[in-house]
């Protein structure tokens, strides 16, 4: 298992093919800090770097809900700033509940560690002479999972701290609090790459897992939809995994935190199960 | 007698309704080089995928290196196969790929990898993106992956695609100085059926996805070799006049009204004259013999004798 891990993860750092996740992970918490906007991938030219439409984050839209979206997109970014930064608001707190768009990072992850193995032929090299399904099911689980939580660590502690470098220590929630609301944020992540993963073992063309995984938040979208029109079944948007991901941060009551766990739970069980039960199957091209 | 290192019975494959292995029965013993023969589509890729735990077996039992289907992953690391295509990362070079399936087996010294690229020559070009290497040489390093380690046993298949003579040549060497040396046991199936017979020890014949006829080399010698075919009422009589004024050993009787002599000693005239002179009635007489090609078209035509 261990060797398992090593190759995938040495076959990681000269692929490059993480490298373009990275760079527009950077590139959209660069912006979003300056911005002060959570959930901003676009972004102004406040330096005179970016050109790009503002997306303003809801606490500022709040603030200043006196006047409408386009009086808002015409105030200088500057103004929009001193604005938010006297309210009080916890940027890097705030931009943790966003962490649900690391999805593209997790679809990259397990498009390179699982998805690749089937597209180019080479899991056959692998299961025909060194580990058995099991063992390289386990271990591919392992891999993207430490990847995921990893490069969702990475990304909340460089908000943390280009936030501090830009903005200052008045709109950070303190490192204790981003630690926290990452840990409690942990199942959802494992519970959101336990449905790449299983995309990935059953999609094994490389273009329609790359289309499919880009379409994957849709899906989640789906629980609104079916739920809306019956109010008994409300509480159920409540578990939605871009929603765990929100209110873990927000929402820190510890009956939340154990009900949101047990239903990441019952996800990476059902997708890892049925991921599993094909694979094992699997007749390997 | 050396010791089974692969045993199949029964072992059945289908794709939707088409018997892609049809009970199939084999046993390969350890420090063979076994040459699996058949027409496209016979099965023997679907049989090296099978053995190698690729596919599943619908029904049939089989074990390698002492294990069953069930338990054949704990035995992995000690086989070795090229099957099909050379599959490998675009992206990485011939080397990095080599290091990467290293790493897997718990390799740590590269003078491994090192060695399985200079055994198939491609040690100047381990610094080559895979995707950027002809497919001949993609094939040697998919060969240099099966022997990475020296593994027990080494599953080769359609090993010459794209190579060059001197490629194959080299190849051969290696097969046979690896199987002296080091006693690895190689299944090979391709369609050059000369170079199959180079080296081969063991011969399984496959069609339709059944083994038809399953020899050694001594045994497709005898089938191949030129004979003369003697057809008497009286096969038995026949032998013991030969034996007796001919000195005969090396012959085979078929049927009870069918003599092959293959003392090549021994000429048509003087066998049908010894015969006669004894009172053997000999309704026919011939000269016959087979080359590997000949036989294989033989035993799956069946009319081409």
């Amino acid at each position: 298992m261990i060797n398992m891990i090593r190759s995938d993860i040495y076959r990681l750092l000269r692929s490059k093919v993480l490298i373009i996740p990275i760079a527009l992970v950077l590139y959209a918490v660069i912006a979003s800090v300056v911005n002060i906007a959570p959930a901003a991938i676009g972004t102004t030219d406040l330096l005179g770097l970016f050109q790009a439409e503002t997306i303003v984050s809801q606490p500022m839209m709040e603030l200043i809900k006196e006047k409408s979206y386009g009086e808002l997109q015409e105030l200088p970014i500057k103004v929009l700033r001193e604005m938010t930064l006297s309210s009080g608001y916890q940027y890097d707190r705030a931009a943790l509940s966003c962490n649900f768009n690391m999805l593209y990072f997790v679809l990259v992850a397990a498009g390179v560690s699982i998805n690749q193995d089937f597209t180019c032929g080479c899991i056959k090299n692998t299961l025909s002479s060194a580990v058995g399904r099991g063992r390289y099911f386990a271990s591919k689980v392992l891999v993207v999972n430490l990847a995921a939580i990893a490069g969702t660590a990475v990304h909340s502690f460089i908000i943390f701290w280009v936030s501090r470098i830009i903005n200052g220590s008045a709109v950070s929630a303190g490192g204790a609090v981003v630690f926290r609301s990452f840990c409690r944020q942990i199942p959802a992540i494992m519970a959101l790459t336990s449905v790449y993963v299983l995309l990935a073992f059953v999609v094994r063309s490389g273009v329609l897992y790359n289309i499919l995984g880009i379409l994957l938040p849709e899906g989640f979208s789906l629980i609104y939809l079916l739920t809306d029109s019956v109010k008994r079944l409300h509480f159920l948007q409540k578990y939605d995994i871009m929603v765990i991901m929100l209110r873990s941060v927000t929402d820190v009551a510890l009956s939340y935190t154990i009900t949101s766990s047990l239903v990441c739970a019952a996800v990476m069980a059902l997708s890892y199960g049925a991921g599993y039960t094909l694979f094992r199957r699997l007749d390997i091209k | 007698m050396n010791k089974p290192v692969i045993s199949a019975k029964g072992l059945t494959k289908k794709y939707g309704r088409t018997a892609a292995l049809d009970s199939v029965d084999i046993t390969v013993y350890r420090g063979d080089i076994c040459a699996v023969i058949g027409r496209n589509g016979a099965g023997k890729t679907t049989l090296f995928r099978v053995l190698t735990g690729l596919n599943s077996a619908d029904s049939g039992e089989y074990t390698v290196l002492d294990r069953s289907a069930g338990e054949i992953s704990s035995i992995m690391h000690r086989v070795g196969s090229l099957i099909e295509r050379p599959a490998f990362f675009p992206n990485l070079t011939a080397g990095q790929n080599l290091k990467y399936y290293a790493l897997q087996r718990g390799i740590t010294d590269d003078a491994n990898i090192d060695e399985a690229l200079r055994t198939v020559g491609m040690y100047d070009e381990r610094k080559k993106k895979f995707r950027k290497l002809s497919l001949g040489m993609k094939q040697r390093l998919g060969i240099a992956l099966a022997f990475l380690d020296d593994p027990d046993i080494v599953f080769l298949d359609e090993p010459n695609n794209g190579i060059d003579p001197t490629g194959i040549s080299e190849l051969r060497e290696s097969i046979l100085c690896m199987n002296r040396e080091k006693g690895i046991t190689f299944i090979i199936s391709s369609h050059i059926l000369t170079e199959l017979y180079t080296i081969a020890n063991r011969f399984m014949f496959i069609d339709g996805g059944r083994i038809i006829r399953s020899m050694t080399k001594a045994e497709l010698n005898k089938e191949c070799m030129r004979y003369t075919a003697v057809e008497t009422n009286d096969a038995s009589r026949a032998v013991a006049l030969l034996e007796e004024q001919l000195s005969l050993t090396d012959y085979t009787v078929t049927d009870t009204s069918q003599l092959r002599i293959y003392q090549s000693a021994a000429s048509s005239a003087e066998i049908n004259r010894i015969l006669v002179q004894g009172g053997v009635e000999v309704s026919a007489l011939y000269e016959s013999g087979l080359s590997i090609e000949d036989f294989f078209i033989s035993i799956i035509g069946g009319d081409k004798q």
